[in-house]
């Protein structure tokens, strides 16, 4: 269906039906990640037709001002909003998955990235359209920041010619950041992912579609089915139990603030107010981090196929 | 005594203008002629006259909730596997009604919608404002697309319809009366991974 929506996105010479993909992943997210994965049609769609609009923009006719016309203008924010849609999509995936999709391609993204920044902030376009992409420059910022830290390998560009909205992010990234907002930041994302949590997982890539059920304890994890919150809950190297009372006590306080993006510095006010020790917070953005990390594919992935062949054929 | 000059196109907002075809009629002739996605029954122009009807009714997530057939017909049309060429021969055939005179007469929704297939060409202007821009040059030049025109509408439909879906509801299933209820009515034809296309 990933296929579909390109197909026809192609057609119609516009990512108005792409921005669908991004309302899949949101709500089949255990059913369509997977397979977005696995096509790879979109990833590339994205940046094929990301790269497009850049240059026609550029390449446009002018005004005595030296701006695009407002048509122009409009239909390059509306296009590069689609897109951002799906990038929004991407980053709220596991970084193994993410891995996956963009092999072979991580470069074409990073430098799709940072060529639409670049165009946003060219003269040539209205500062009303400026102001309005602002969020969307942030998105492709974290977007192309994540890929070079998630695929190190696979960037070509040199460090020291990363554009400045990138490289801020990615310093930004690198910077501890204190206790509690690291703890939030943890918290959000893992409750924003709908994979099942629990380590080695055998449910082939999360394909079940089954209803995924958050810990009762904690109310942040959440597993595919009772068998695997067992599993997880003595795992030998990432056991929920140690730490599932503690990001309880962490949930209780500050978990209402978890559902809105702009709510973190009321989480943290919380946190003190509730004298929520800086260790317990550290711990608990600690444990979340490294299990995020290990979420993917357990089924014997194409890409790992892909990826090994690709390596023969280099020699 | 206080005077407001109207301009005399302006229709009064709150007046619904009775087209001949109602809201349910126009909901079951598109589920009808999209019944089969990749081969539809009716011609295009006709199909944009009653998405003409269902747009002057400002609901669409209660005309999708109403009737949940309209919301999975529309996501079948668009993630039906198609390949550019069979887009192509749609938006062709779909240019200008080719529908048999006696299948109309014979269908009484079809033959008052087909009452309003002259008026379709006006939703192929108001899709192509300067708001649409970005997608406003037709396959056809000078000609309206209504292919195109179509899948804005039902993007922009099913935008709708999805925007207060929570995922954990559709997930469960908490909320039947709702479209879409659960995954299954988002993705009618399954995920259909497909072979990387590098290796």
């Amino acid at each position: 269906m990933v296929e579909s929506l390109v197909t026809l996105s192609r057609f119609m010479r516009s990512a108005h039906v792409f921005s669908l993909v991004h309302l899949f992943i949101h709500i089949c997210g255990p059913v369509m990640v997977p397979a977005i994965v696995t096509s790879r049609s979109a990833p590339k769609y994205m940046v094929e037709h990301g790269l497009k609009i850049c240059s026609d923009v550029s390449n446009t006719h002018l005004d005595p001002n030296g701006k695009v016309n407002d048509d122009t203008a409009k239909a390059f924010a509306n296009e590069l909003g689609y897109l951002a849609y799906f990038v929004n999509g991407l980053l709220t995936m596991p970084p193994l998955l993410n891995r996956d999709l963009h092999f072979g391609i991580a470069n074409n993204a990073f430098d799709f990235a940072t060529q639409a920044i670049l165009t946003v902030e060219s003269p040539i376009i209205p500062q009303f359209y400026q102001a309005k992409l602002k969020p969307v420059i942030e998105q492709f910022s974290n977007y192309a920041s994540a890929l070079f830290t998630t695929m190190p390998e696979e960037i070509t560009v040199p460090r020291a010619h990363i554009h400045p909205a990138i490289r801020s992010i990615m310093v930004r990234m690198a910077t501890p950041s204190p206790p509690a907002e690291f703890a939030y930041a943890a918290m959000r994302q893992a409750r924003s992912m709908r994979f099942c949590f629990a380590p080695e997982c055998p449910e082939p890539a999360q394909l079940s579609g089954r209803v995924y059920m958050r810990c009762s304890g904690c109310r942040v994890v959440a597993y595919c089915s009772t068998t695997c919150q067992k599993r997880a809950w003595t795992h030998k190297q990432l056991p929920h139990r140690g730490i599932c009372k503690k990001m309880m006590q962490v949930y209780n306080i500050g978990g209402d603030y978890l559902h809105q993006a702009d709510s973190q510095d009321r989480f943290v006010w919380e946190m003190r107010r509730a004298k929520i020790e800086d260790l317990i917070l550290k711990e608990v953005g600690v444990w979340l981090c490294v299990a995020s990390t290990k979420l993917q594919r357990t089924d014997p992935s194409p890409i790992a196929d892909a990826r090994k062949h690709s390596l023969q054929r280099e020699g | 005594m206080n005077l407001t000059v109207r301009d005399k196109y302006d229709a009064e907002p709150t007046k619904k203008i009775d087209l001949g075809v109602t809201l349910d009629e126009a909901v079951s002739f598109i589920i009808e002629a999209l019944e089969d996605p990749l081969n539809p029954r009716w011609c295009g122009p006709s199909v944009s006259a009653c998405m003409m009807v269902i747009r002057h009714h400002n609901a669409p997530g209660t005309i999708i909730n109403g009737n949940r057939l309209f919301g999975s017909t529309i996501v079948a049309f668009l993630t039906a596997k198609r390949s550019i060429a069979t887009i192509e021969t749609l938006a062709s055939r779909w240019h200008n009604c080719e529908c048999s005179h006696v299948a109309i007469n014979g269908h009484c929704i079809a033959a008052a919608v087909h009452e309003l297939t002259e008026m379709a060409p006006i939703i192929m202007t108001l899709s192509t404002l300067p708001e649409n821009h970005q997608c406003a040059f037709g396959r056809f030049g000078d000609k309206n697309d209504v292919l195109r025109a179509m899948i804005e509408l039902f993007v922009e439909y099913f935008e709708d319809a999805m925007r207060n879906v929570k995922p954990s509801s559709v997930a469960n299933g908490r909320h039947p009366e709702i479209w879409p209820a659960t995954p299954r009515d988002l993705i009618p034809y399954g995920v259909q991974p497909q072979e990387l296309d590098f290796i």
